[in-house]
């Protein structure tokens, strides 16, 4: 499947959303926060400690095909045929257990337009996270339809902000939208409704999209990689975010530390 | 299904990261599972209110063994009972420890405070690698001290990286401003049997031995 179709699925997507809002009884109306924050949100991929200094080594994100780790035939990458890709959420960081993470901007997309895809959702949530109102579709079946052409998928992004969420920053701010939307999945968390990109074999890091990185100050002050890359980034001016991680709580602070620094610059 | 859990009700499983050596002693957080029901596991984010466990994501224990060789969470070889108001953390050589978190606290800032010596004096014998190794120990037992940043930043400008200088005192700054962290590094360099970096060489001019020597007007 090519760009082609993934431009037919956009169309569709979006011409069911109109649908669906026309149903609704108030009619959202298209708003500058919402055109400008899915046009500019950027591409969140975070890690774990151990994880993030291999990139940090690597100076590549790349996918688990690149880096010769084996899928267990039962994960939702080898089931999806996914694990040749790297992921991106369109958010900030959502993905759980992992405490570190690197932020790019939204031209990433435009240099990968021909080879990259997204989706309106969490991928790998299609296997065991997310209900499907039709269960008669297969989790292989519904990706191909919901897979749209990069940058583009932003258009619908923009329309869900406005038709479907209290007010466009709810997207990023991880709240239940106030309706379902046309897509039909329930269940999981918020990113069951979070853009994902899959950009495939691997991304470098040091590279002029690179927009902010994170990392626990610790693992910036005790490990070679990680003060190698802020120090890089320091150079180049790319945002460099340190923060303390009480308990532990790695993921939380890494959360909190991006959602904040998305508000501060986008919102 | 419950969104809350009594920890009592809980035993540990492992923890949700994955750490390398130069990131230890660490706290992590614990990956629970239930006791009466084992193929039941808690992944975190979650918080505690009191003794209940609220908010954790809850997976399977197939799921988990994804995770573990997808490098994101370390599964222990067996498991032990879990207990409200305990840390769990992984000391230098990789052994776990769970104990009262006040406890657990003294213990790591007993570690901090043995490795900021440490570091100081290997730092003192010119041993920038030990020095360097002890204050990564030092900051991840402790990440509120100051010391190993000082330790780090003065290790970076012996080794004349003013980068890494600097990206040190970043670090600090929201606790120290900049002034006070730089004497702070100072008063490290001063002790250390390395010199600071000699400075620049003197552009290579041609010599020309009468230079900067006034004319003497010819006797007339």
């Amino acid at each position: 499947m090519g760009r082609n179709q993934w431009k037919a699925n956009l169309d569709e997507l979006c011409r069911s959303l109109e649908h669906y809002v026309s149903n609704l009884l108030e009619a959202p109306s298209s708003s500058a926060t919402a055109e400008r924050l899915s046009n500019s949100l950027y591409l969140a991929n975070s890690a774990s400690d151990s994880n993030f200094s291999a990139i940090c080594a690597s100076g590549h994100l790349s996918s688990a095909t690149r880096i010769g780790r084996s899928a267990p035939p039962r994960c939702p990458e080898a089931i999806l045929g996914t694990v040749g890709s790297v992921f991106f959420y369109v958010a900030p960081f959502r993905y759980p257990h992992t405490g570190c993470g690197l932020l790019f901007a939204h031209t990433l997309e435009l240099q990968h337009e021909n080879d990259g895809v997204a989706t309106p959702f969490d991928s790998g949530g299609l296997v065991k996270k997310f209900d499907r109102t039709n269960p008669a579709v297969s989790p292989q079946e519904f990706l191909s339809h919901h897979e749209l052409p990069i940058p583009d998928h932003r258009r619908y992004l923009r329309q869900s902000m406005d038709a479907l969420f209290h007010k466009p920053e709810d997207y990023v701010e991880g709240l239940q939208p106030r309706w379902p939307g046309p897509i039909g999945l329930n269940g999981g968390d918020e990113r069951r409704w979070t853009h994902e990109v899959r950009i495939p074999v691997r991304v470098p890091v040091r590279g002029s999209h690179l927009q902010a990185v994170f990392a626990p100050k610790a693992r910036v002050a005790a490990n070679p990689a990680v003060e190698d890359l802020f120090q890089w980034c320091a150079t180049e001016g790319v945002d460099r975010i340190s923060f303390d991680t009480p308990r532990g709580d790695d993921f939380e602070a890494l959360r909190r530390e991006c959602r904040d620094y998305i508000r501060r610059k986008l919102y | 299904m419950p969104t809350q859990w009594n920890v009592d009700d809980l035993e540990i499983v492992g923890y949700g990261n994955v750490l390398n050596h130069d990131m230890l002693p660490s706290v992590v957080p614990p990956v629970y599972r239930l006791s009466d029901d084992p193929k039941r596991a808690l992944l975190p984010p979650y918080f505690f209110n009191a003794s209940l466990l609220c908010n954790a994501t809850e997976v399977s224990q197939s799921e988990l063994e994804i995770l573990r060789d997808s490098n994101e969470v370390t599964l222990f070889d067996d498991v032990f009972a879990a207990h409200a108001g305990f840390e769990l953390w992984i000391d230098q050589d990789f052994q776990r420890h769970y104990q009262p978190r006040d406890e657990a606290n003294r213990e790591l800032s007993r570690i901090a405070a043995e490795a900021i010596e440490n570091a100081t004096e290997a730092l003192h014998r010119g041993n920038l690698e030990e020095a360097q190794r002890l204050s990564g120990v030092a900051i991840s037992a402790d990440d509120t001290k100051l010391e190993p940043l000082a330790i780090k930043a003065a290790i970076r400008r012996l080794q004349g990286n003013s980068a890494g200088e600097r990206l040190m005192a970043e670090l600090a700054a929201p606790v120290l401003e900049e002034r006070l962290f730089t004497l702070l590094v100072d008063n490290y360099c001063r002790g250390s049997a390395c010199r600071e970096p000699a400075e620049e060489p003197p552009s290579p001019a041609p010599h020309r031995p009468m230079l900067g020597v006034a004319c003497l007007r010819p006797a007339a």
